[in-house]
């Protein structure tokens, strides 16, 4: 409903009915997830973590203060009000941090905090580990990630149309060790008994290496992770 | 906009990300970053690939310098002519002048042709004795063109070709000059042109190989033509050197583990000589249409060598002029990028086999190949067809004793007067016989046959079912029978009739007999077909589509690189016209100057412009320095913008 308003339309509706609040605001999160990302992203010139960020929850809370605050009549628009909230709440979160970063250390390393820290490591640990034995066999076919993110099919459907070919050829023992005996995609084969065209195949052929053995390897944290956003689009 | 990403690779320049879709991509350098991270990826964060940052930089800083520093370029002309001046002068330094491309061909013959940056054959090599009897030393000096022409004509009359099938092996290594298309292209149009001049060599079919330095490197050490590196390379599990050494292109072409990369790898492009008819008779149509109008100022040169070395220049102009007609590069294009098809495999390797006069078994036990290695067996009809025949009445008849009854059971049933061959052709027409029964209404006591033919077995030691083990024949063949079965009743033949008829007619052409009872053989390959891949025909056809999308935008890419390229051409030719310019000056004055004070006074000149070079071009790299670092603030504000 809110699709053809602009932000500062919304807010202004918002006012005008208390009984939307909520809906308004969280329209207004979801619309401006990636500016939220980008603008936190921006102030710490890092990344924002997926799971667990602090910095991504002040954010976020700097945005919703945004909304309430903004004043439509000092000419600004919503946005450039919002990314100077967050950059200011943001800046503040990171100076507190830098104070208290000795006195939090030790006070995860002493009380229960420590369980949880570790568990993060471990994924970290376990998966690079992972990211290693595929990036070893990557090189035995004699390409690396770097030539993989060059030459990897860039739209959607392709790739899925490549990942569902990669767990055809996963799941068929000789093509399997075939591969890894000559260290080649058999494409005749491939075209052949999966009835796929050549082009596929040879246009995505890197990635489907790639693929395959990540899903033969039993590289699992690497394949639940990729297989999350296929299941996502699937389900929707 | 934005996605989730787990880092995989961190380089000095970027990190490699694969996202929850399973993509990968190459994203900017942020502090803090580990592998494994799970982070949030915006659009901005992307990696922009140097390589196209640092080329249109070149482009702006071309023309600033251009405008700014003439007198540098005149001074580097001039230099660079002295330098020119001095290898031609010196007959010694000649012969390493380097070729601006290297090709191969082979037929096999093979050669090692090189050509210099004007597509002028610089020097031609032949790498075996076939070769050496074919080469003509009036090669030299001609375009790639004629000469590719007047080699394959030298090799069609000397019969080193097929009457049947023929194939060429053609590789280019063009040290990174990017003009691998125009060199391919020019070696199809001679080829072509050959052809249409024999008529007797047909079918040709062209395999470009695209191959870089060290290939060539790594080929000279072998002693072969880097196009037969290659494919040596190709099938090195396979083939040793000394084989592909010898045989015929032709021949390694059908060889499987060739065909496989043939098929797969994205240096290989195959022109089939459909496509190379067609290339024959597009170019002399064009050339036609052309001649009368432009060719009257060619005309006018006096030799035909100056005729043909200006041919390609002039086709370039003319491909300008003539924009609405189908040009050389059009007919090109259409045919290069057609992808191969695989039946081209197929079909040269029933067309070897047919020159060969060997049948296909045949063949696989000499290249010594496993049936099933080549798949055929679950591929089509015809090699399940082909499968079946193999068990032909033999095989039926053996299968039905051991099945049922064994010699002493046939003994008995004889012993009881029962006709033998009635009782198989009831078997045969009747699947579903209840052979006790059947026995009983024919008068015999079946509990005392089984119990007098336990009994016989016991006494010669043998168990009913070791009986089955013992002959251990194989399940997988009873699957092919059901597999056939399901098709016969798909299309409501009688089974029974069917196999009769193979009983009876040992030279009955299965296909044959099923089409003459309306089975479309084809509509049975779609029907599988239907039923492998229920799901994935949709997805099929929106991955077409998808692709043509791709394959738009990579031309669009590829049409905006040539144009850089060729506005780099333009540049350099410039810079060669002025450069001639000044050479001749350079000359007048050297004829004017007898003495040889004045030689050497202008030679201290000389050294003095040198000196005077070396300046300008420090303060030139300073200028590139002072200018970098602003490059750099400007991607660097990129961002926070």
């Amino acid at each position: 409903m809110f699709e053809k308003l602009s932000h500062e339309e919304i807010i202004e509706y918002m006012r005008s009915n208390p009984d939307e609040d909520k809906a308004c605001r969280e329209y207004l999160i979801q619309d401006n997830y990636p500016f939220i990302i980008h603008t936190i992203s921006n102030v710490t010139n890092r990344y924002v973590e997926i799971e667990n960020s602090e910095e991504l929850s002040v954010g976020l809370i700097a945005f919703n203060e945004a909304i309430t605050r903004y004043n439509n009549s000092k000419g600004a628009a919503f946005l450039s009000f919002a990314k100077l909230v967050i950059t200011s709440r943001i800046k503040d979160f990171l100076n507190k941090e830098n104070n208290n970063n000795s006195l939090s250390l030790d006070q995860i390393t002493d009380e229960s905090g420590e369980q949880f820290e570790s568990k993060e490591d471990h994924f970290k640990s376990d998966v690079s580990l992972e990211i290693e034995e595929w990036e070893q066999t990557l090189k035995k076919f004699g390409f690396d990630l770097e030539i993989l993110a060059d030459e990897s099919p860039k739209h959607v459907d392709t790739r899925k149309n490549a990942v569902g070919l990669s767990e055809k050829i996963s799941g068929d023992e000789e093509l399997v060790d075939h591969m890894y005996i000559k260290y080649k995609l058999p494409v005749t084969k491939i075209v052949l008994r999966f009835r796929t065209t050549s082009k596929v195949v040879k246009r995505s052929k890197k990635f489907i290496i790639a693929t395959v053995i990540i899903l033969t390897k039993k590289l699992n944290l690497l394949r639940d992770w990729i297989y999350q956003g296929v299941k996502r689009c699937s389900s929707c | 906009m934005l996605k989730n990403g787990m880092v995989v690779k961190l380089t000095d320049e970027y990190a490699i990300v694969v996202t929850d879709e399973s993509e990968y991509l190459k994203i900017k350098l942020k502090s803090d970053m580990s592998i494994g991270q799970k982070i949030y990826i915006h659009s901005e964060d992307l990696f922009q690939s140097r390589g196209i940052v640092t080329s249109l930089d070149d482009g702006k800083s071309m023309s600033d310098k251009r405008s700014r520093n003439h007198l540098v370029r005149r001074m580097s002309a001039i230099a660079a002519m002295v330098v020119i001046a001095v290898l031609i002068a010196n007959p010694i330094l000649r012969p390493f002048e380097s070729p601006y491309a290297v090709v191969s061909l082979d037929v096999n013959p093979s050669f090692e042709i090189s050509i210099n940056k004007n597509f002028k054959v610089i020097d031609i090599e032949a790498l075996n004795d076939d070769g050496k009897s074919v080469i003509q030393s009036n090669l030299k000096g001609q375009t790639l063109r004629s000469a590719v022409k007047n080699l394959v004509n030298n090799i069609e009359e000397q019969g080193f070709t097929n009457p049947t099938s023929n194939a060429i092996l053609v590789s280019t290594v063009d040290f990174d000059n990017k003009a691998e298309d125009k060199i391919n292209k020019e070696v199809a149009i001679g080829i072509s042109q050959s052809v249409k001049d024999h008529s007797d060599t047909q079918s040709t079919t062209v395999v470009f190989v695209d191959a870089d330095s060290e290939e060539l490197e790594a080929a000279e050490d072998l002693n072969m033509s880097v196009g037969k590196y290659k494919l040596y390379k190709f099938a090195s599990s396979t083939l040793k050197p000394e084989d592909v050494e010898s045989s015929k292109i032709s021949e390694l072409i059908v060889d499987p583990d060739v065909i496989d990369d043939i098929v797969s790898d994205e240096d290989v492009h195959v022109i089939d000589d459909n496509d190379l008819e067609k290339l024959g008779d597009l170019i002399e149509s064009y050339q036609e249409n052309h001649s009368t109008e432009e060719d009257d100022a060619l005309f006018e040169d006096e030799t035909n060598e100056l005729d043909e070395n200006d041919s390609i220049e002039s086709d370039l102009e003319l491909d300008e002029e003539f924009e609405e007609d189908v040009t050389e590069d059009d007919v090109w294009d259409e045919i290069f990028d057609e992808e191969p098809d695989e039946n081209l495999y197929y079909e040269l390797l029933d067309e070897f086999l047919e020159s060969e006069d060997m049948d296909l078994e045949e063949f696989l036990e000499n290249e010594d190949i496993d049936l099933e290695e080549l798949e055929l067996e679950d591929i089509e009809l015809d090699e399940l067809l082909e499968e079946i025949e193999v068990f032909d009445e033999e095989f039926i008849e053996s299968y039905l004793k051991e099945r049922y009854i064994d010699s002493l059971f046939e003994e008995k049933l004889n012993e009881q007067g029962i006709d033998l061959d009635e009782f198989y052709n009831e078997i045969l027409l009747n699947e579903d016989l209840d052979i006790d029964q059947y026995l009983e209404e024919n008068g015999v006591d079946v509990e005392e046959l089984y119990k007098s033919l336990e009994e016989q077995l016991e006494e010669e030691g043998v168990i009913e079912d070791d009986f089955f083990e013992d002959n251990n024949y194989d399940e997988e063949i009873f699957d092919i029978d059901s597999d056939l079965d399901e098709l016969l009743e798909e299309h409501g033949i009688d089974i029974d009739e069917f196999y009769n008829e193979i009983l009876s007619n040992e030279d009955i052409d299965i296909e044959q007999y099923l089409e003459d009872y309306g089975v479309d053989i084809d509509e049975y390959l779609d029907l599988e077909e239907d039923l492998e891949d229920e799901d994935f025909e949709d997805e099929d056809l929106e991955d077409e589509n998808l692709e043509d999308e791709d394959f738009e935008d990579e031309d669009i890419e590829e049409e905006d690189l040539e144009d850089e390229d060729l506005e780099e051409e333009d540049l350099e030719e410039e810079d060669l016209e002025e450069e001639d310019l000044e050479d001749e000056d350079l000359e007048d004055e050297d004829f004017e100057d007898e003495d040889l004070d004045e030689d050497l006074e202008e030679e201290d000149l000389e050294d003095e412009d040198l000196e005077e070079e070396d300046l300008e071009d420090e303060d030139f790299e300073d200028e590139d320095l002072e200018e970098d670092p602003e490059d750099d603030d400007f991607e660097e504000e990129d961002p926070e913008e």
